[in-house]
């Protein structure tokens, strides 16, 4: 059988008799036309896509006159001082103890207990913020009340607004994944291991991907809507939770507490309440001690 | 890149500026400088337009990096020809799509937005699509080898030619027929991981 030079076809180098015998072939030959197409489209997807990483990669990296250079290591000198000065006073309580016995020990990170997120911000500025505690949840507060372990979703919208809310939400969010004694098999064990791993945006496309050659399923709908809170989604989020509603008891306290974390994230508390009211009223609600908490916050 | 600062044109960057067509052979050629200064002319033009459409600056700086990517994609394809205006008055007609293409996609379906016709030069929904295959792509490419990896960049990114790519002795291939046979397999398994993926149909 010939071999033809598809991608010399595609550089449109072909001339004469060759791209006459190409173009009877791809006529005669349904599953080389195919071959051609499939090609094409992924020289294209592979053209676009390097380019996007070269357009991000040059305009992540700011380049910087003299003047801001200066600006800058002005800035990152203040930081600096900034942090010691954190470090040194703040932690100190006023007048108290020796400084020998102001350290505190931190308990080792249970194996069960996710990596606290790292943020790609500026290292200095991690510092300055109040570290989240890394003990194992459960043994946070001496009531067993699991306290957040991540911060909330960004969420849209005004901007001075939105940063009192996102503190709010920072204080009462907690999600949790997998659902209590519920496992992923293939073909969403992939896709659970993203999620777990925080990484929304690749387990995202992850499901868009088999959104697209799945039949809907219930497992499907419960990634997807924690997918979508967790990238700050809320309105698509609560749609996917909604779906699952009385479909799967197992599921039910999960999804009476990540529905009512939806509905804040899409900036409606007083739709919230009730939820957070009902769980909180209900002894043995696995969300109750949460649900007190976001009741506290939200007063 | 920060959304509101503006960053100070370099010498280079500068001519960019006074000459249009420098300015839009440079992007073709995808050269850093003249990304940022598209970047930057992007940038200032569209701050009023993200207010009013409440878009976080992340938003803001994926519709700037999207609008770069599809300016100079369309000039490489040649959709876009230089005629006597800045290339970023087209790139600013990009972004106003591209605002106008994310707030429907934020709204509920009957609500009636003001004017939303598409260019007839793109897509912004086909462009969005795209961009999840794109990424898929991008990703997939990763777990091919090194090789491959530097084989597919060349001609896809560097838009190398064969004869350049062995004269300079940048891969170890003495010659094109090599270079091309070997860059044929590592397509054919990107298409099989693609395939598998299923970014493009089985048959």
């Amino acid at each position: 059988m010939k071999k033809f030079d598809i991608e010399a076809y595609l550089d449109g180098t072909l001339s004469g008799d060759e791209l006459d015998a190409f173009r009877k072939e791809m006529t005669e030959n349904p599953a080389f036309a195919h071959q051609v197409e499939q090609q094409q489209k992924i020289g294209q997807h592979l053209r676009t896509q390097l380019l996007r990483e070269h357009v991000t990669s040059v305009l992540s990296e700011k380049p910087r006159t003299g003047v801001f250079r200066w600006l800058g290591l002005a800035g990152g000198t203040l930081l600096i001082l900034l942090v010691v000065y954190l470090l040194v006073f703040k932690n100190e309580p006023p007048g108290a103890q020796p400084p020998t016995e102001t350290k505190q020990e931190v308990p080792p990170l249970s194996p069960t207990t996710p990596a606290p997120e790292k943020t790609q911000g500026n290292p200095v500025l991690e510092q300055i913020k109040p570290t989240r505690s890394t003990q194992p949840i459960a043994q946070n507060e001496p009531s067993g009340l699991l306290i957040p372990d991540y911060p909330a979703p960004n969420i849209r919208g005004q901007q001075a607004e939105n940063s009192a809310w996102q503190k709010t939400l920072d204080q009462l969010w907690f999600t949790q994944f997998p659902p209590q004694n519920t496992r992923f098999n293939a073909p969403f064990s992939d896709v659970a291991q993203l999620l777990a791993a925080r990484d929304f945006p690749n387990a995202f496309v992850e499901l868009e991907t088999l959104e697209q050659h799945q039949a809907q399923n219930d497992t499907l709908l419960l990634l997807k809507a924690y997918c979508l809170l967790e990238m700050g989604e809320g309105a698509e989020a609560l749609r996917y939770f909604e779906q699952l509603e009385d479909r799967e008891p197992q599921w039910n306290a999960y999804l009476e507490w990540h529905r009512a974390l939806s509905l804040l994230t899409t900036g409606e508390p007083k739709k919230a309440l009730p939820k957070f009211r009902k769980m909180a009223n209900t002894p043995g609600h696995p969300f109750r001690k949460q649900s007190l908490r976001a009741l506290e916050v939200l007063k | 890149m920060a959304f509101s600062i503006s960053i100070l044109p370099k010498k280079e960057e500068l001519k960019l500026l006074a000459d249009k067509q420098a300015f839009y052979n440079a992007l073709g050629r995808a050269e850093p400088a003249a990304i940022r200064v598209l970047a930057e002319k992007i940038t200032y033009n569209m701050g009023q337009a993200v207010l009013h459409a409440a878009l976080s600056p992340e938003d803001a700086e994926e519709l700037v990096n999207d609008a770069v990517v599809i300016t100079i994609t369309n000039i490489q394809n040649q959709t876009f020809l230089f005629s006597d205006f800045s290339p970023a008055a087209y790139a600013n007609g990009v972004v106003r799509k591209l605002i106008a293409n994310r707030i429907r996609t934020k709204k509920p379906k009957q609500e009636t937005l003001e004017d939303n016709r598409m260019p007839s030069d793109y897509d912004p929904e086909t462009y969005l699509n795209n961009k999840e295959l794109e990424q898929l792509v991008g990703k997939l490419l990763e777990k091919l080898e090194e090789n491959c990896r530097q084989l597919l960049r060349l001609k896809y990114f560097e838009n190398l030619k064969d004869k350049e790519i062995v004269e300079q002795k940048i891969t170890p291939y003495t010659s094109t027929t090599s270079l091309k046979s070997k860059r044929n397999q590592c397509m054919n398994k990107l298409i099989e991981l693609a395939r598998k993926m299923g970014v493009v149909p089985e048959n």
